[in-house]
């Protein structure tokens, strides 16, 4: 089970490698190979940036890679898995012995993502990061605001609290 | 008739595209052609580096000037303008924004759902400055088996066991946040 969010339609991407000769995309081979060369790339550096759509998709790719991998080393489909999937297979040491113990014990997913601001006018693409988290780069956001002890979050937060003592009870609220 | 003037009207353009060629082509001083005729700018340096051929027709049949795609119809002043700044010009360019808000550290304006880019671009800077400081053959060709320390001057590395360590030549940022630089502050410390 995937522990984000996630579209409720695939994006086809049929022309993820370009066009053939022939002016026709490349089909989902073709996507499935632009979907390797991201997690490849997202497993080596751990923070990338590209075009929200494949990074989106590469995103589930990469949490269920992790997932399968979990299962070790010595377990063939986990290792028929990170061969597909790790074209370099320098990398495949690095699933089992760095990325796999450090997601061990997480209860929410390995990667996280971001959207960056766009030059004006803008079109409808959107620029992504995608990270793994955990990585020794500076954080994303340096130091974020802490916004708890603002008047909307203080007040948000008390109603949410007597909502739920309140439907504990029984009584209408 | 008209068709023929269309022709000769796309040659003298195409020959016009590429005057700069078809010049450098017929008075290249090798050729031993007077220059009288050639421009008077210094020519690119591509031109320069070319080795220079006597001039022949074939040439320009060969490297596709006369084939090359040029527009057969003339487009009309209503559509170039409508083009230019009709309903769509507009709905891109004059339609207020409402999503935008103010970085708190920097002022630097951003979408709502998006980080701040100038704040962003400092950290990006850091970061390509960190994986540069690893061995390129190491980071990417044989990635290391453990994880990754970076130390930055005045660090001691002996604080990261069972960890590769890279050295950085600089020191660390002043903007690096506190708290995760000491042990047992968060859940997965
Ligand atoms: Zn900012």
């Amino acid at each position: 089970m995937l522990r984000f969010g996630i579209r409720n339609r695939p994006r086809r991407l049929s022309k993820a490698m370009g066009r053939k000769e022939d002016g026709h995309g490349t089909g989902p081979p073709g996507r499935l190979e632009r979907m390797t060369i991201i997690v490849n790339s997202l497993v080596r550096h751990e923070r990338i940036e590209g075009s929200h759509q494949y990074m989106d998709e590469a995103r589930g790719y990469t949490e269920r890679l992790l997932q399968i991998a979990a299962q070790g080393d010595k377990n063939h489909e986990a290792m028929d898995v990170a061969n597909y999937w790790l074209k370099d297979k320098d990398l495949i040491h690095k699933l089992f012995k760095v990325l796999v113990p450090r997601y061990e014990n997480y209860t929410t997913c390995a990667t996280r993502m971001w959207t960056l601001p766009v030059e004006y006018p803008g079109g409808k693409n959107k620029t992504s990061i995608l990270e793994l988290k955990g990585n020794p780069w500076p954080p994303v956001v340096p130091n974020p605001r802490n916004n708890s002890k603002s008047l909307i979050n203080v007040l948000l937060h008390n109603a949410k609290k007597d909502y739920r003592s309140a439907s504990k009870d029984g009584t209408p609220v | 008739m008209t068709n023929l003037a269309t022709k000769c009207r796309n040659v003298i353009r195409l020959l016009h595209r590429h005057c700069a060629a078809i010049n450098e082509s017929l008075f290249s001083k090798s050729n031993g052609l007077h220059p009288a005729l050639a421009l008077d700018v210094a020519a690119p340096p591509s031109f320069k580096q070319q080795p220079s051929k006597p001039f022949s027709l074939n040439d320009l049949f060969a490297d596709n000037i006369f084939w090359a795609a040029v527009p057969k119809k003339r487009r009309s002043y209503a559509k170039k303008w409508t083009r230019r700044f009709g309903p769509d010009k507009i709905r891109k360019f004059m339609t207020p924004r409402i999503n935008l808000v103010s970085c708190l550290e920097c002022g630097t304006w951003h979408e709502r759902h998006s980080i701040c880019g100038s704040c962003y671009e400092k950290v990006r800077e850091e970061t390509k400055a960190m994986q540069s400081s690893m061995n390129p053959e190491e980071f990417h060709y044989n990635h290391p088996r453990s994880e990754v320390a970076y130390v930055f001057h005045g660090e001691d590395a002996n604080d990261h066991p069972d960890k590769y360590i890279v050295e950085v030549d600089k020191p660390r940022p002043d903007w690096w946040p506190k708290h995760m630089l000491t042990k047992g502050h968060g859940k997965y410390s």
